[in-house]
């Protein structure tokens, strides 16, 4: 990695190649479904919907050149398409009611928050050793490190440095994604 | 809109795992002192359960089936390839925002390296129609659709591919009160697409274009805003002049045909194939043109010359026509046409002339084929790079 760095290519395009497009997928895929879920009820419909928004990028994918941007799409993408279908079923149900709001409401605005931040979340406990792990969720969970050490049975001193080094793993890790 | 909210999702995700620097401490605290983003927050907060957010997540994972999305992706690398794929490292992922750039050309050139190559096909009628100012989107394809929106709008398909029309606008009024609704056609690259406008005009997008219009057209001119290049016929309307507006130049007409082309880095220009239309270029300097004049715009200088018109609006009927052609034109042409890149490798490149007429197949091979008549040159396939090599000839 390291001898990379001095490599630099401009305007080189973002989602060039499918081990990319494929990391992305696994990437969003669940957060993006669980949004879904915000205006489809059925869990096969909303990771239906996802499949279509990813269809999309992957047509769209030279016009991204960064993660965010990708991700503003994919959840952006995911809502039209949801709500898209919720037109087309109001339209079949012979309530015919369209009201194409480009503002999201409150609660929408809510649900994309904590869909991100669950997904990152829970990717960023991925991978971290067991210990840390545990620290770590429960500290997140808001729990305070003397409870944290009572649920684990340690010391509070060994739960401040599984939490410490947790956190050291976890900025060499996202030092560079955001 | 959603993007900020994203932005503000990762501060909160951060200051969750302890990971926020002062300056982002203090955007998140100002953010906070808003009574609906504090809600917001407390609300975030509250759905931070460990065990649920775990079991939500793997609720999901259930349904992801790559191979189902993977058989929908055009060019997509396919699966046959899957037992060369790389080993999916951490550290790529983790790289790919900030080190986009460089860890995937590395991957990328790894990767190349290792795969049978996907053909190389340019996909008829595929493109984004992205709906008033918003960013509602619809992704058109080659099969006929109805867009759900008053019915107003409709995808048709017929023999050379789809067809995006608005419906004819029955009140011409020319009341200019109300704004109508804007709509904004993307075509990628290595597509192209058909449009039919509210006053009958019919629009060719060519690969890597961008068409702005409204559905309807009132007030006093149609105005339209072009990125990349088209061929307009339009309908005659002598009351009511039909503009393009580009970043480099505005071409005013009231009925005629005519392709402007404006694609950064290389010359803007306006081929006039009948009619009369007037180019304004950003100066401000006004140049009529006759049928078979194009006005080319370098450096906001505008010059008109004779042209052969058909050189320029091949396209639209399916074929590429070359004449005197260098290889970096010829494959210029073809990166757009089929979402390609391209390398021209060794000497005696720049001087060799290519006259051909070609039709636009699908399937880029067939192009390679005919041009690796030429004894002077070998085309490559590496993924979606062609490299062009000079053949020493002795």
């Amino acid at each position: 990695m390291e001898e990379l760095d001095e490599i630099t290519l401009e305007e080189t395009l973002f989602i060039e190649n499918g081990e990319c497009f494929r990391e992305l997928y696994d990437r969003y895929f669940c957060a993006l479904c669980s949004f879904a879920m915000r205006y489809v009820e059925d869990r096969q419909l909303a990771a239906d919907l996802v499949q279509d928004a990813y269809v999309a990028l992957w047509r769209l994918r030279r016009n991204f050149r960064s993660e965010a941007a990708v991700r503003s799409f994919l959840y952006t993408a995911t809502r039209n398409l949801a709500l898209n279908q919720l037109k087309r079923n109001r339209i079949r149900g012979g309530r015919l009611n369209l009201e194409t709001d480009d503002v999201l409401e409150p609660e929408e605005v809510q649900s994309v928050m904590s869909s991100e931040v669950k997904r990152q979340l829970v990717s960023l406990v991925e991978g971290l050793p067991r210990e840390c792990r545990r620290v770590l969720k429960l500290s997140i969970e808001g729990k305070s490190y003397k409870e944290i050490g009572r649920i684990m049975n340690i010391a509070v001193s060994t739960v401040r440095n599984h939490r410490i080094r947790a956190v050291k793993l976890l900025k060499t890790r996202f030092r560079q994604s955001s | 809109m959603l993007s900020d909210y994203l932005q503000w999702a990762d501060l909160i995700r951060k200051s969750l795992s302890e990971e926020l620097s002062a300056e982002e401490q203090r955007l998140l605290d100002r953010w906070l002192t808003i009574d609906r983003n504090r809600k917001l927050y407390e609300a975030i907060l509250q759905e931070r359960d460990f065990a649920k957010v775990w079991e939500e997540s793997r609720a999901f994972s259930g349904y992801m089936d790559f191979r189902a999305l993977e058989s929908r992706l055009s060019g997509f690398p396919s699966s046959d390839q899957q037992k060369h794929r790389l080993v999916r490292r951490r550290w790529m992922m983790w790289s790919l925002s900030a080190c986009a750039v460089v860890a995937l050309s590395f991957s990328l050139f790894l990767y190349r390296k290792h795969c049978v190559h996907p053909p190389i096909e340019h996909q008829y009628s595929s493109a984004v129609l992205i709906l008033g100012d918003s960013a509602q989107s619809v992704v058109l394809s080659d099969q006929a659709q109805t867009l759900s929106d008053g019915a107003e709008v409709k995808v048709a398909a017929d023999g050379r591919g789809a067809v995006l029309s608005y419906a004819r606008s029955a009140a011409e009024k020319s009341d200019s009160e109300a704004m109508p609704e804007l709509n904004r056609l993307v075509v990628p690259r290595g597509s192209d697409y058909r449009l039919l406008l509210a006053d009958g005009t019919e629009v060719f997008l060519n690969a890597n274009s961008e068409l702005e219009y409204p559905v309807t057209f009132c007030g006093p001119t149609r105005e339209v805003r072009l990125r990349g290049m088209a061929y307009f016929a339009v309908t005659r309307d002598t009351l009511r002049p039909f503009v393009v507006h580009t970043t480099r130049s505005q071409v005013q007409v009231l009925g005629t045909e005519f392709c402007v082309s404006d694609y950064p880095g290389s010359a803007n220009l306006t081929t006039l194939v009948n009619g009369r239309v007037a180019v304004t270029d950003t100066q401000g300097g006004e140049h009529a043109l006759l049928p078979g004049h194009q006005a080319v715009i370098t450096d906001g200088t505008c010059e008109i010359r004779e042209v052969e018109t058909m050189f320029y609006t091949a396209w639209k009927d399916g074929f590429f026509i070359f004449r005197e052609a260098s290889l970096q034109e010829i494959m210029e042409e073809l990166s757009g046409w089929y979402d390609i890149d391209y390398l021209l490798r060794g000497n005696g490149l720049e001087t060799l002339r290519v006259t051909a007429r070609l039709k636009r197949y699908e399937d880029i091979d067939r192009v390679l084929d005919v041009l690796s008549r030429m004894e002077e040159v070998r085309f490559r396939k590496t993924g979606r790079t062609i490299t062009v090599t000079a053949v020493k000839t002795p």
